[in-house]
C-alpha cells in the first residue's frame, strides 16, 4: 500500500517535471519573429518590419506612423513610444503553443505611448493567411474618441505604388518628363496626387512594385477605405472609420 | 547522394579496417587505425618530398584500397576459421537506435535542409583543410596549411581522416559531410547507450540515455551530438574508449592518448584526465567513503565555479573573438534551460540517489560529471566547450534520476513514463532547434549554404587551374573556398588588413581604386600566392549585406552573414557597374553571386 502511494507520488513528480519543462520551453520561445513562406516579419522596439528572403525590408508598421482623426484633428496614434513587447508570459506561452502545434503563425506586438491627449496603447496582431498576413490594430486612446484611423504602411525605399488598373502614383503638383518616362518604362499610366488627396475610388488593389517592375506586395482595398500617399516618407495610409476599437488590413507578400 | 553515403561511411571504416590488423575490438581498432593514418600521411609526404614525386593523393588512395582489401580478407578468413557469430539479441536495440535517430535527424533536424545543404558552420574550414591535405599540403600546424586557421587548437589528424573519403571517392566533401553528420549523431546515441548499460546494467535506463542524448542538443559552442567537428569527435572517442579502458594494454593506451591529444589540444587533455580516472580507479584501494567525499568536493567545486562568475569574467586568448565566447552566468543558465528544459532537476535526484547507493562506477561518473561541469561553467572564454564531454556525463546523472523515480514502477508504468519524458524532451529539442535555425532561413530552406552558391563553387572548381585567388566578404570566401578549392585570404577568418581593404572599397564607383585594392590582398602563407595568380572578385547578396554592417562588425570575426542572400535590385546597379568597368570581366553570374576576374 505504502509502495503504491510512493509510486503515485513519483508518477506525479514525473508529470510535474514534464509540465514545468513545457512551460519553460514555451516561456523561452522567441515570439518576436514569424516566418511566412520564406519571408520574415519581426518586431523591434519601434516597429514591426517585414523582410524578403534576401534580407531587404519590404514594409514597416508603427504607431508612430499610424494616425487617428477626431473632429478636424489629425495626430499620430503615438508621438512618443514608451514601451513595447510581445505580450505577457502567458500570452507568449499560448502563442508559442498554437504556433508550434497547430501550424499557426501569429505575432503580437503591443505598444504603449503618448500623444498630445494622453496615453495610448496599440496592439498589433499579425496573422498569416495563405501567402499573406492580416494585420489587426487594437487601439485604446486616453481622452479621445477617434472618428477615423489611418493605418499606415511604410513601404520599401526603392518601391513604387501602383493599382489594379495599371496606374502608377506620385506626389506632386504636375507630371514632369521624369515621371512620365518612369511610368512609360514600367508600362503604367502616371497619376499625380497631393498628399491630402485620396486615391481614386475605383481601385480594388494597391500593388507595390520595385524599380524593375517586379511586384513586391499587394494590399486589397476595403470598401469605404480612403488611401493617401506621402511619397517622401514612403508612407501609404489606409483611412477607415473608427466605429470600433480594432481595425484590420491584409497584405499579400509576393515571391 | 548514394555515393556520398558510402563515402561518409569510409570515414569510419578505413581507419577501422587499418586498426583491425592490431586488435579485434571495434573502437580500439578505429583509434589505432586513425593513428596509423596520421603516421602514414607524414611518412609518405616526407618520402615523396625527398624523391620529388608529386603523386601524394594516388599513393594514399592505393594504400587505403590495399589495406582495406587485405583487412577485409583477413576478417573474412577469421570468420571462416572461427565461424560467424551474430548476436541476434542485439538486433532490436540496433533497429531502435537507427530508427529513433533517423526520425529525429532527418524529419526534425534536417527537415528543411535537404542534401547537401548544411547547418554546421564549422565544416567549411575542415573541408578546406582536408582538401589541401588530399593535395599533399601537409604540416603539423594547421595554420601552416591554410590561413583559414589562425590558431592551432588541434593537429591535422581530423583533416587527415576527412581527406580519406575525399581521396578514395574523388568527391566534393560537402555531400559526404551531410551524411557524416547523421553517422556522428547515431554514434553519440550508441555511445550513450553503451555507457549507460555499463553504468546502470539496466536496458530501460540505457534506452532512456539514448533518448536524452538524442534530444539534448547544446546549441551554443558545444554541439556534442549534431555536429561532427574535432571537439565532438574527441569526446565521442573518449566515451567509447572509456567502455573498455580497463582492458587496454600499455601500447594501446599510449596510442589512444596520442590520438585524443592530437584530435584536440584543449578538450583532449580533459578527456585524458577523465580516462585516467576511469583507468586508475579500479586499480587503487578506494573506499566508498572516499568516493562520497569526492562527490561532495565535486559539488563544492561546481558551486565555486558558478560563484566565480559573480567575481568576474576572463578572456583566455588575446583574440577579439574570445570576448564573444565569454558568457555571463545568466546567459549560461538560459542556454541550459534551452537545452534541457526542466530536466536538470533529475540531476539533483540522480545526485542524491548515487550518493546514497553503493555503486562504485556510478559514484565515479557523478564525480567526473561534477568536475567537468565545474570546469565548463567557469567564467573563462571558450570554457563552455569542455561541456562537450559533460553531455555524456550529465545525461547519465539525469538517467540515474529518472531511474530513481521509476525503479519500483510496473513495466506498463515505466513505458508510459518513458513515452511522457520522450514527448517532453522532443518539445524541448524542437524549440531548441527552431531557435538555432532562426537566422538560417533562406527561401523555403534552412541552411548556411544555397544551391546557387554550390553551383558557383562548382563553376569555380572547373575554372581553377591552381592559380586562382578569391576575394569576397568573409562568409562567401569561407563557403566558396571550401566547396570549390579556390584559395582566399583567411576565408571567414580574414585578417584585419583585408577587412579594412574591403571596407575601403565599399560603395566605391572608382574602378581603378577597387582594382588596386583587390590586387593588394595577399594570402598570409607566402607560398599560397601563386605566380601569375588570377584574382577573382565575388560579389553577391552576402557581400552587400556584409558591407552594410557597421565598421566594428566588419572588423570582427564574430559577425558574419550566416545565411545566403539574393542580390537585391539596388545592389544589381553595383554589379552592372562592375560589368561595365574596364578592369573587370564577368566570368559567372546567378541570382546570388557574380564572379569577376580582376584584369
Amino acid at each position: 500500500m505504502l509502495k503504491a502511494k510512493a509510486n503515485i507520488i513519483k508518477g506525479l513528480i514525473l508529470i510535474a517535471i514534464g509540465l514545468i519543462s513545457i512551460i519553460v520551453v514555451f516561456g523561452r520561445m522567441p515570439v518576436s519573429k514569424i516566418f511566412i513562406d520564406g519571408y520574415k516579419v519581426e518586431s523591434s522596439f519601434y516597429s514591426v518590419d517585414a523582410y524578403n528572403s534576401s534580407g531587404s525590408r519590404i514594409f514597416s508598421l508603427s504607431p508612430l506612423d499610424d494616425y487617428y482623426y477626431s473632429g478636424k484633428a489629425k495626430e499620430h496614434l503615438e508621438d512618443k513610444l514608451v514601451a513595447s513587447g510581445n505580450g505577457n508570459f502567458l500570452s507568449q506561452a499560448v502563442l508559442s503553443f498554437t504556433n508550434l502545434f497547430f501550424g499557426k503563425t501569429k505575432l503580437i506586438w503591443n505598444t504603449k505611448g503618448r500623444n498630445s491627449k494622453g496615453f495610448s496603447t496599440v496592439t498589433y496582431s499579425i496573422n498569416s493567411i495563405g501567402k499573406g498576413i492580416r494585420i489587426t490594430r487594437e487601439i485604446r486612446l486616453e481622452h479621445v474618441s477617434p472618428t477615423a484611423i489611418g493605418q499606415s504602411v511604410v513601404i520599401c525605399s526603392d518601391c513604387m505604388v501602383t493599382d489594379n488598373r495599371n496606374r502608377i502614383y506620385f506626389n506632386g503638383d504636375s507630371l514632369n518628363d521624369y515621371l512620365i518616362n518612369a511610368a512609360f518604362l514600367l508600362k503604367k499610366t502616371p497619376m499625380i496626387l497631393g498628399e491630402n488627396q485620396s486615391f481614386p475610388n475605383d481601385i480594388s488593389k494597391i500593388r507595390i512594385i520595385g524599380r524593375d517592375g517586379k511586384e513586391k506586395m499587394e494590399i486589397p482595398v476595403v470598401s469605404g477605405e480612403a488611401i493617401y500617399l506621402q511619397e517622401k516618407w514612403h508612407l501609404l495610409e489606409f483611412r477607415v472609420g473608427a466605429g470600433k476599437q480594432a481595425v484590420s488590413q491584409t497584405i499579400y507578400i509576393k515571391r | 547522394m548514394l555515393i556520398d553515403f558510402f563515402a561518409g561511411l569510409s570515414f569510419y571504416i578505413i581507419p577501422y579496417l587499418t586498426g583491425r590488423f592490431f586488435t579485434k575490438k571495434i573502437f580500439q581498432a578505429w583509434v589505432i587505425g586513425a593513428f596509423w593514418w596520421f603516421i602514414l600521411y607524414f611518412t609518405i609526404h616526407a618520402i615523396l618530398g625527398i624523391l620529388k614525386i608529386n603523386s601524394f593523393s594516388l599513393v594514399i588512395r592505393d594504400l587505403a584500397v590495399g589495406i582495406s582489401i587485405l583487412s577485409i580478407f583477413n576478417i573474412g578468413y577469421s570468420c571462416l576459421r572461427k565461424g560467424l557469430k551474430i548476436d541476434f539479441k542485439k538486433l532490436p536495440i540496433g533497429v531502435f537506435l537507427l530508427g529513433f535517430t533517423s526520425v529525429i535527424y532527418f524529419l526534425v533536424w534536417n527537415r528543411n535542409t535537404p542534401y547537401p545543404l548544411e547547418l554546421n558552420w564549422d565544416i567549411y574550414e575542415h573541408i578546406t583543410l582536408a582538401d589541401l591535405i588530399s593535395q599533399g599540403k601537409l604540416s603539423f600546424f594547421t595554420s601552416q596549411i591554410s590561413d583559414t586557421f589562425t590558431f592551432n587548437s588541434y593537429s591535422p589528424l581530423f583533416g587527415i581522416l576527412l581527406s580519406l573519403p575525399k581521396i578514395m571517392f574523388q568527391r566534393n566533401l560537402l555531400g559526404i559531410y551531410w551524411w557524416l553528420g547523421y553517422w556522428h549523431y547515431f554514434l553519440t546515441a550508441l555511445a550513450s547507450y553503451l555507457i549507460a548499460q555499463r553504468v546502470f546494467r539496466d536496458r530501460f535506463l540505457a534506452i532512456m540515455a539514448v533518448i536524452v542524448s538524442s534530444l539534448v542538443f547544446e546549441s551554443v559552442e558545444v554541439y556534442t551530438s549534431l555536429f561532427l567537428i574535432p571537439q565532438t569527435l574527441v569526446a565521442l572517442i573518449t566515451i567509447l574508449v572509456a567502455l573498455e579502458v580497463k582492458e587496454y594494454k600499455k601500447i594501446s593506451l599510449l596510442i589512444t592518448a596520442l590520438v585524443i591529444f592530437l584530435m584536440h589540444y584543449i578538450v583532449g587533455p580533459l578527456c585524458l584526465l577523465v580516462l585516467a580516472v576511469l583507468y586508475l580507479a579500479p586499480r587503487l584501494p578506494i573506499t566508498l567513503n572516499f568516493l562520497n567525499r569526492m562527490i561532495i568536493l565535486g559539488a563544492l567545486a561546481f558551486i565555486a565555479s558558478l560563484g566565480l562568475n559573480f567575481v568576474g569574467r576572463w578572456s583566455t586568448l588575446a583574440i577579439e573573438e574570445a570576448s564573444h565566447f565569454d558568457f555571463s552566468l545568466a546567459k549560461k543558465a538560459g542556454f541550459v534551460l534551452d537545452w534541457y528544459g526542466f530536466f536538470l532537476i533529475f540531476v539533483l535526484i540522480g545526485f542524491l540517489n548515487i550518493l546514497k547507493n553503493r555503486n562504485f562506477f556510478q559514484k565515479i561518473v557523478l564525480i567526473l560529471a561534477l568536475f567537468v561541469s565545474a570546469v565548463s561553467f567557469a567564467p573563462f572564454s571558450y570554457f563552455l566547450k569542455f561541456y562537450v564531454l559533460g553531455h555524456y556525463l550529465t545525461n547519465l546523472i539525469i538517467v540515474a534520476g529518472i531511474g530513481a523515480l521509476v525503479a519500483d514502477f510496473s513495466f506498463l508504468s515505466r513505458t508510459f513514463s518513458a513515452l511522457w519524458l520522450t514527448a517532453v524532451l522532443l518539445i524541448v529539442f524542437y524549440k531548441n532547434q527552431i531557435v538555432y535555425k532562426e537566422p538560417l532561413h533562406f527561401g523555403n530552406y534552412v541552411t548556411q549554404i544555397s544551391k546557387e552558391e554550390i553551383n558557383a563553387s562548382d563553376w569555380l572548381a572547373s575554372y581553377n587551374k591552381g592559380n586562382s585567388f578569391l576575394v569576397s566578404d568573409p562568409s562567401t570566401q569561407y563557403i566558396l573556398e571550401a566547396v570549390s578549392g579556390v584559395n582566399s585570404q583567411g576565408g571567414v577568418y580574414m585578417n584585419l588588413r583585408t577587412r579594412k581593404t574591403l571596407e575601403a572599397i565599399n560603395e566605391s564607383y572608382n574602378s581603378g581604386l577597387i582594382k588596386e585594392k583587390l590586387l593588394s590582398i595577399k594570402d598570409v602563407i607566402a607560398s599560397d600566392n601563386a605566380v601569375g595568380r588570377k584574382v577573382l572578385f565575388a560579389v553577391g547578396g552576402r557581400y552587400f549585406a556584409w558591407q552594410r554592417l557597421p565598421a566594428y562588425q566588419k572588423e570582427s570575426t564574430f559577425y558574419n552573414i550566416w545565411s545566403p542572400r539574393a542580390i537585391s535590385h539596388n545592389d544589381k546597379a553595383y554589379v552592372n557597374f562592375l560589368k561595365n568597368s574596364q578592369g573587370f570581366r564577368l566570368l559567372y553570374e546567378n541570382s546570388q553571386i557574380a564572379i569577376f576576374k580582376v584584369l
